[in-house]
């Protein structure tokens, strides 16, 4: 079995070669689907650590793009013996870029950090209109709302989103966060939104304080 | 006063508050683009695609508003061009009022030694190739005519639009654009080669191959623009050389020395050393970044910050000119008195010295980024606040 805190240790310092090697030695050792989700969470881990460092100022965007890739690669090699079995999810969120915006990087950043926290994410994409993200929450009831944008016209249309959930009279079931470059406290507060942020980590903390309340 | 002295004085005012002169009013610069557009009869793709429609905009614009400068006179969107050669990278949604531009991935991280050997071989037989589909049909040649004809076409209205500016208006250029832009390699990588993920991914996996572009990429294009420097300045035209910081976004401070920094250095290098001024655009922030900027000499250089608390930025770096910092959320959202309050704050605080150019801090773009009455609010008090 691999050494998990060495390989968590290698994801937060963004070591790739590190990781795969020593990913690759665990395959080789024939793991059972349980020791591969083990090694699943070390890596999960291993992001949260990345998230802080982002948030002390030790990492930058691309940074986290990098670590993104990085985690994306690492489920992907262990996927033959992860099989069935996955860990139990910590909540659920609907993600997207809103209307008339094609942006996706900071979604896909967003959604990396919080998959590894252990957040079951459906991404519905980018350019989003309202009824996309209603017509999503109520296929998979989720616990949160993540609405992403980079031009200043999302905003408009985070609020419409935001106003489409209401009419649809599913606004109060979840909590919402919005975030990209032109989110602001006063935005937040002219969209309805419940929290804003323009920092992915910052973002999945926000969540993570949301879920572990509604226990 | 003649109508050639406005056009001096315009010069004269940006020239002595770049070198923190006091002025006896602070210049305005347009940071408006398809706004612009917005605000007048025209639809998006009405305006970009008929450069008699464009013209009519911004000089419409500019008779409205009445500033020193403009950073667009409808020329940063070239769609008849590049649609010419089936590149439809800006997606026009009259519907929704946007131009979105798609992020540009043309080259694998494995291709790097043919960029570094022969870039523009490279370029013109890989990356045009595939950035431009038509150039892959049977017709390429045609196609590639029938560009060059949309490229003369908006080559002269740049022209014309410059010309009616500086004669009519008795308004400057901005910029050289012409010998004076100076993109620097790591913005070519990141805006036009390999995208915002695919150049993140090479900083850490392929780093020393992003050196040797850069290093060759610099040979190619930014050392023909810096000799060209020793000439001296156009008279119609405020700044000699223009640059945009737009990958240092994704850069920590340690990156910028390595990937960013020197080339940058030897850019503000010969600007000192030429007597030169270069206005930057800084999308996202910088101040970051504000250590590498402490011993450049007052006078060279001029950064407009987006996202960067300028008043802050004022403090860091006494010796660089700002432009900016008027917000698109109050030219939008706020009323006529609340936008003039924070003009003034502005002028207040930061420009009493000189070293502020008045400017908003966004690339104005969509409606709601500003509205008519607060713009000509904003504008009027600025043209006549004495500080």
């Amino acid at each position: 079995m691999v050494d998990l805190k060495v390989l968590t240790d290698a994801v937060g310092a963004l070591d790739e070669e590190k990781v795969m090697s020593l990913l690759r030695d665990f395959l080789a050792t024939n793991p059972t689907a349980g020791d591969a989700q083990q090694v699943v969470n070390a890596c999960q881990q291993g992001m949260a650590i990345v998230g802080d460092l982002f948030e002390q100022g030790e990492y930058f965007v691309g940074d986290l793009i990098f670590a993104g890739e990085l985690l994306t690669n690492a489920i992907e090699i262990l996927k033959p013996v992860i099989g069935q079995e996955s860990s139990e999810k910590i909540g659920k969120i609907v993600l997207g870029t809103v209307h008339g915006d094609l942006h996706d990087i900071g979604k896909n950043i967003f959604r990396s950090m919080a998959e590894a926290a252990g957040f079951e994410v459906h991404d519905i994409g980018i350019d989003q209109p309202p009824s996309a993200f209603v017509d999503k929450v109520k296929e998979v009831n989720p616990d949160i709302v993540g609405m992403s944008g980079v031009l200043t016209l999302a905003l408009e249309s985070m609020k419409n989103t935001v106003d489409a959930l209401k009419e649809a009279g599913i606004r109060d079931r979840v909590k919402i966060i919005i975030g990209g470059n032109p989110v602001t406290k006063e935005a937040c507060v002219q969209i309805g939104a419940d929290a804003f942020t323009t920092n992915a980590a910052e973002g999945v903390k926000i969540c993570q304080r949301w879920v572990k309340n509604y226990d | 006063m003649t109508e050639q002295n406005l056009l001096q004085e315009r010069i004269q005012l940006f020239h002595d508050t770049a070198e923190f002169k006091k002025t006896k009013r602070i210049p305005q610069i347009s940071n408006f683009f398809t706004w612009k557009i917005l605000d007048s009869e025209f639809t998006l793709s009405e305006a970009l695609f008929d450069y008699n429609k464009m013209e009519k905009v911004v000089c419409d614009f500019h008779e409205r508003y009445n500033f020193d400068a403009y950073t667009d006179l409808g020329t940063r969107n070239p769609v008849r061009v590049t649609n010419a050669l089936g590149g439809y990278h800006y997606v026009i949604d009259d519907e929704k009022e946007v131009i979105n531009i798609d992020d540009q991935v043309y080259f694998e991280p494995e291709e790097y030694p043919e960029l570094i050997e022969n870039p523009i071989k490279f370029i013109w037989t890989k990356v045009l190739p595939r950035k431009y589909k038509k150039l892959r049909e049977k017709d390429a040649l045609n196609s590639f005519k029938i560009a060059t004809y949309e490229f003369l076409a908006y080559s002269e209205y740049n022209q014309r639009i410059i010309e009616k500016f500086v004669k009519e208006y008795q308004v400057p250029t901005l910029m050289n654009m012409q010998g004076g832009v100076l993109l620097h390699p790591l913005e070519m990588l990141f805006n036009f080669f390999r995208g915002i993920k695919g150049l993140s991914l090479d900083l850490r996996r392929h780093k020393s191959q992003v050196l040797e572009a850069i290093a060759v990429l610099e040979k190619m294009f930014v050392e023909p623009a810096l000799a060209a420097l020793d000439n001296p300045g156009s008279p119609t035209t405020v700044f000699d050389a223009y640059t945009a910081f737009l990958a240092h976004s994704i850069l920590s401070p340690k990156q910028f020395g390595e990937f960013y920094w020197p080339t940058l250095k030897r850019i503000i290098d010969k600007l000192v050393a030429t007597g030169k001024k270069m206005y930057i655009f800084s999308e996202n922030t910088m101040l970051q970044f504000y250590e590498y900027f402490q011993d450049v000499p007052k006078g060279h250089l001029i950064i407009h910050v987006e996202l960067d608390d300028i008043f802050e930025a004022r403090k860091k770096l006494p010796n660089i000119c700002f432009a900016g910092g008027m917000p698109a959320d109050l030219l939008g959202y706020a009323d006529e008195q609340t936008c003039i309050d924070y003009a003034k704050k502005l002028i207040d605080e930061i420009g009493r010295d000189g070293g502020y150019i008045f400017s908003q801090n966004k690339m104005m773009s969509f409606r709601n980024d500003c509205k008519r009455e607060n713009l000509l609010a904003v504008t009027n008090f600025v043209h006549n606040y004495n500080g």
